[in-house]
């Protein structure tokens, strides 16, 4: 078995350290737990937003080959 | 050294090194640090500040040449627009919250737009200014910096999702949990507390459930996932998936139909309707600046002050009565009403730090005018009050009051004694008149008709 060229309690001390800066940034501790769900969750739920985009696109696309186009993102604001 | 000014700062206002917010003279202003300048510029230059005030979403505020209450820290003092009252998260039906949870992400969403994001996500944050819910910390936003999580992503969640969820799917009583937990709901309770099926909603599962669980994971060992950027797309998809979360929680009493609820509660005779004109009168009368309606369930006869242009607050205790009243305001467009949740016989206390960081609700009076409309009945009988005590409430909460007088041979009366002993031999209009008496100037009273009640406007005498 190869030996691990760093060790193992200095390796995560370093992704301690990576997790580390951003908290202290902020007058609130934001929790690793909270910071690390959104690292899981983003990539996926930005996606769905890129696919909404580009969904909107395509409707958008046929509509205005259709002639019926308008002009409204269909985001309806809060408040 | 400079030294300090001679105000007194917000016991509020100690957590961010930003600034801060400090009263004088009755001017209610808001120091900005040094250390904050960068940001308070971004937030002024980038067209954020004209385009949140515009869409009615941030207090506007003036830099003013007021002395800086810590000069050698300074940089700006502002001047905010004032807030007619203060309400806490606690105070608010489920559609305040909602509101409120909504206007939070769409500043958010609008600060990215500018280059900016929510440095935190505090409901206490957000005040209801003309009927609308308006965040009122000036300085509540950073830069934003690409690739970062949301550093409020946890408080938003706590002040707001979870409470709203809670509300939604379990019971609404359970916002007042917020009285116990200054910073939201803690989402592990939440999760416990939520029922099992919301597992099944992609919003309350990711941003409830799996977050409860996350942070249970990483609590004791400071976590051993690599670091990975949250892009400006992820983020951005973060914020919608809890916008679209929080828009699919609704709230109905009872599961009922509103109309079915109020049509079940509420009276309407010929005695409402001269009771109505009776109150318009004396409003006429003394023209106050504020009204605090206590007990005003739907708020009908706060209405009465509210189309007088004066500021007026609805309190109820029943969390249906006040959620009525909201939509009903936000329907109409009405801007002088704000309807909140009250348990008279155990108000909102101070709460916080040295139990002063969120006000009581004496705090935040009196009232220039307060009305007790079929109330003291319930206080004094189902709540065995003696009227003596009654009377010295209401003479700490309101300069001048009016109130109604239900007799023991009023049908709402003997329903209250209907299933109790009457220990109440001091219940008479005689005895109310000379307790409020003792604490009160009767300016007027009349007796309404159809009824066998009075109506009174009194002036308070002391203050003690």
């Amino acid at each position: 078995m190869r030996s691990h060229p760093i060790p193992r309690p200095l390796l995560a001390a370093v992704f301690v350290c990576l997790l580390l800066p951003a908290s202290a940034l902020a007058y609130l501790d934001p929790g690793t737990g909270s910071f690390i769900i959104q690292m899981l969750i983003g990539a996926v739920l930005g996606g769905l937003v890129a696919v909404g985009v580009f969904w909107r696109r395509v409707l958008g696309f046929f509509k205005r080959l259709f002639g019926r186009g308008t002009q409204d993102d269909g985001k309806p604001r809060a408040g | 050294m400079a030294s300090p000014g001679p105000g007194e700062v917000s016991p509020a206002s100690f957590r961010d090194p930003s600034g801060f917010v400090f009263l004088r003279a009755g001017r209610v202003l808001r120091q900005v640090n040094k250390s904050y300048a960068p940001d308070y510029d971004q937030l002024m230059e980038s067209g954020l500040y004209r385009a949140l005030v515009d869409a009615g979403r941030l207090i506007p505020h003036e830099e003013t040449d007021e002395p800086a209450e810590l000069p050698d820290e300074c940089y700006r003092v502002l001047a905010p627009e004032p807030v007619p009252l203060i309400s806490y998260p606690y105070e608010w039906c489920f559609s305040q919250l909602k509101d409120a949870a909504l206007a939070t992400l769409a500043i958010q969403l609008r600060a990215m737009e500018h280059g900016m994001a929510l440095k935190d996500a505090s409901a206490y944050n957000i005040q209801f200014v003309r009927g609308r819910p308006v965040m009122i910390d000036t300085l509540s936003f950073e830069r934003y910096r690409e690739g970062e999580p949301w550093v409020a992503y946890r408080q938003f969640c706590q002040h707001f999702l979870a409470p709203l969820a809670l509300m939604s799917r379990t019971d609404v009583r359970l916002g007042q949990l917020f009285r116990v937990y200054i910073d939201g709901v803690p989402l592990d309770l939440a999760s416990r507390l939520l029922p099992g099926r919301t597992r099944w909603s992609l919003g309350l599962a990711t941003h409830v459930h799996l977050h409860a669980r996350t942070q249970q994971r990483y609590a004791d060992r400071q976590g051993t996932a690599k670091r990975r950027p949250v892009t400006r797309l992820a983020l951005t998809g973060i914020i919608r998936s809890l916008e679209n979360t929080v828009r699919g929680l609704r709230w109905r009493p009872g599961g009922t139909e509103w109309a079915e609820y109020y049509d079940a509660t509420n009276y309407s005779t010929g005695a409402f309707k001269h009771k109505q004109g009776l109150v318009e009168r004396y409003l006429d009368r003394v023209r106050p600046r504020t009204v605090w309606d206590l007990g005003a369930n739907t708020g009908e006869f706060t209405r009465l002050a509210a189309e007088r242009g004066i500021p007026s607050a609805a309190f109820d205790i029943d969390p249906a009565a006040v959620e009525k009243n909201y939509r009903d305001c936000r329907e109409r467009g009405e801007e002088n009403i704000l309807p909140l949740v009250l348990d008279l016989t155990n108000p909102s206390p101070g709460i916080g730090w040295e139990n002063e960081e969120r006000m009581s609700i004496a705090q935040r009076g009196p009232a220039d005018l307060t009305m007790a409309l079929a109330l003291v009945h319930h206080l004094a009988i189902s709540n065995n009050l003696p009227l003596s005590k009654v009377a010295r409430f209401f003479s700490h909460v309101g300069a001048k009051l009016i109130v109604e007088f239900v007799p023991k041979t009023d049908s709402q009366v003997k329903r209250l004694l209907s299933t109790r002993a009457d220990i109440f031999p001091g219940y008479t209009r005689e005895e109310f008149e000379r307790y409020f008496g003792e604490r009160f100037r009767i300016l007027e009273s009349s007796p309404v008709e159809g009824s066998e009640r009075t109506l009174y406007l009194m002036e308070r005498k002391t203050t003690d």
